[in-house]
């Protein structure tokens, strides 16, 4: 009875995996790259520099919609955590939808100027990617990940269960032999980093629970406002009075709520009815003061720079839920742990990719004829290198992308975005028209070819390459341009310890696994 | 301190790796007395202990827990890693 179930685990986990595997992988890596979202816009926007300075880049971005944007129905202002530098105002004009903002996106900087930044969806894309993929509608595209994460949950029980010896193979690592490597590397990667995989999985499930189990809503709330209202602090907006008044200092207001938080920066202002006699000004805590990612949300009397009553003060629920969202994005963390975060994440990724590997390679033996696999074997090896190389293969030429597009070109920002699929789709039609052997070397060797080719445009097109980075002392450029490097080399070393095998023995090297950055 | 953490959590995973027969002939080419073995289990659970109490005396129990557990990831895949490269001399 126990081997049945071990069996029909194993099983579930086998085509499970399958299934959701390269789903899961593009999630897991975007994911991974999404704990450094500031760093990479900041690497992106290379005209923004300088120091941040929180309440001259609000005045800044006050001033410039007070110029330009009189009469819009809302003001906003994305001010700068603490790993960026400038903030981003926007604004809404009346009838437009709330798409519509990046028409008028504006990038302050810390002396309170507006920069002529290039226009870039920076780390964002590769974060919203991770949950809302691209060229979907954003609600399929959460389903889906939605599903996949479900059965990751699914996966990451059915393993336990499968796995014969936790303990006895908690360090065992066999180089070399086949398949056998290769469950080591998976078992490795799956065990030691499970607390983070359970949690990851878990929480990312809460971070769109409304949306995945939205029953608990209606069974708790006459009307879905009120849900928004104590868990969000989503009050009605204001009406508009059609008196004019001019605003109270918004810099008094960011005092006071500063005050009120013991010190926890803003970071997110929102101005609706600017001008008019009823305006409302709401600041919303950085989502990084705290564990609980949902900060509170102060409400001011614009006109009067008044404190609004105060939110209430939110359930245990609410406050769970907060946490686990927190937990999962890590915006709270210092550098060492969202080192440790990154480093995770890329173990997770290495978990996907060799259970992937994994699956051709016990298939591999049991072939009737290795040199002409059936069907479907095929078509997962090759969606394996595609995925494996051509993923991170674009992801580079993004990077590259956002370098060498002109700055004025119409519709910039959705090129940079349709570069990544380019360079994805290329290396996924190059590898299904090669040998596999051919097609596992020559897509990682792309791969860590355009990782290199990065910090090397990046030094002929800006004044901030590495050596000057190095110099000047500017940690996150210089760090970009390292991690591009360190992704390069071993995608490289991947394709050469490939490349050294015997072609006999078609296998992927231990720094394949490791690659996946 | 965090690095101190890090490193109790190396400690301690190495501990628990000598205290297994299998990398004890691995890496050392013999087996180990039961009792030496079972002294290198002991030592690795009071390393681990004591990465915990580092990283929350540091950061406080909510904070420190989170840190401890990616490094408990790091140094055991460090640990597990360095066993396998050992073997293969």
């Amino acid at each position: 009875m126990k081997e049945g179930l071990r069996q029909s685990m194993a099983w579930l986990h086998t085509w499970l995996g399958l299934l959701f595997g390269w789903l899961l992988l593009a999630v897991f890596v975007t994911g991974t790259t999404a704990y450094f979202q500031d760093e990479i816009t900041r690497w992106m926007q290379p005209e923004i520099a300088g120091e941040r300075n929180l309440d001259a880049s609000a005045e800044g971005a006050l001033a410039y919609m007070k110029a330009h944007a009189q009469g819009a129905e809302s003001w906003t202002i994305q001010l700068p955590g603490r790993r960026s530098v400038a903030a981003m105002g926007y604004w809404k004009e009346k009838g437009e939808t709330y798409r519509q903002w990046r028409d008028h996106a504006f990038m302050v900087d810390g002396r309170g100027r507006k920069v002529d930044a290039r226009d870039t969806t920076g780390g964002w894309l590769l974060y919203r990617l991770h949950f809302d993929l691209h060229y979907v509608p954003v609600l399929w595209g959460r389903w889906a990940v939605g599903l996949a994460a479900m059965f990751m949950l699914v996966a990451i029980v059915s393993g336990v269960i499968t796995h014969k010896k936790i303990f006895a193979d908690f360090f065992t690592m066999r180089l070399g032999k086949g398949q056998r490597s290769w469950l080591d590397a998976h078992n490795l990667t799956a065990v030691l980093a499970l607390p983070f995989h359970f949690m990851i999985t878990y929480t990312g499930l809460v971070t769109l629970m409304s949306q995945y189990m939205p029953w608990g809503i209606p069974a708790a709330y006459e009307r879905p406002a009120d849900y928004y209202r104590d868990h969000l602090g989503a009050d009605a907006p204001p009406t508009r009075s059609g008196e004019a008044a001019p605003m109270a200092s918004l810099s008094a207001m960011i005092r006071q709520a500063r005050e009120h938080w013991h010190g926890a920066e803003p970071g997110f202002i929102a101005i609706a009815l600017p001008g008019d006699a009823n305006s409302v000004v709401k600041i919303t805590q950085e989502t990084g003061a705290a564990m609980g990612t949902r900060g509170e949300t102060l409400s001011f009397d614009a006109a009067t720079g008044i404190m609004r009553r105060l939110p209430p003060v939110k359930g245990g629920a609410s406050q769970t839920e907060s946490v686990m969202v927190g937990l999962h994005a890590g915006r709270f963390a210092p550098p060492a742990l969202r080192w440790l975060y990154f480093f995770s994440g890329i173990v997770g990724s290495a978990m996907v990719a060799t259970g992937l590997v994994l699956w051709t390679a016990k298939r591999r033996q049991q072939l009737p004829d290795p040199s002409r696999p059936y069907f479907g074997f095929r078509l997962v090896e090759k969606l394996n290198i595609a995925t494996i190389a051509g993923l991170p293969f674009g992801i580079a030429v993004y990077f590259i992308a956002n370098r060498l597009l002109p700055t004025g070109m119409a519709a910039r920002v959705a090129w940079e975005a349709h570069w990544l699929f380019i360079g994805w789709g290329s290396v996924m039609l190059y590898v299904f028209l090669r040998p596999p052997r051919r097609a596992w070397i020559e897509s990682l060797g792309i791969a860590g070819a355009a990782f290199f080719a990065v910090p090397l445009v990046d030094a002929a097109t800006t004044d901030r390459g590495l050596l000057r980075s190095l110099i000047a002392g500017d940690l996150v450029f210089a760090s970009f341009d390292v991690c591009m490097l360190v992704t390069a080399s071993l995608f490289v070393c991947a394709a050469w310890t490939i490349h050294r095998r015997p072609v006999a023995t078609i296998r992927v090297g231990r720094s394949a696994k490791a690659s996946i950055a | 301190m965090i690095v101190l953490c890090l490193l109790a959590a190396a400690v301690g995973f190495t501990g628990l790796c000598f205290g297994m027969p299998r990398h004890q002939r691995d890496v050392l080419g013999r087996v180990l007395s039961p009792f030496r073995t079972r002294l290198y289990k002991t030592l690795g659970w009071i390393a681990l202990a004591l990465s915990f109490g580092l990283a929350v005396a540091r950061d406080g129990a909510a904070l420190g827990s989170v840190y401890w557990v990616g490094a408990l990831t790091l140094a055991a895949l460090v640990v597990a890693l360095s066993t396998t490269w050992l073997s293969r001399r």
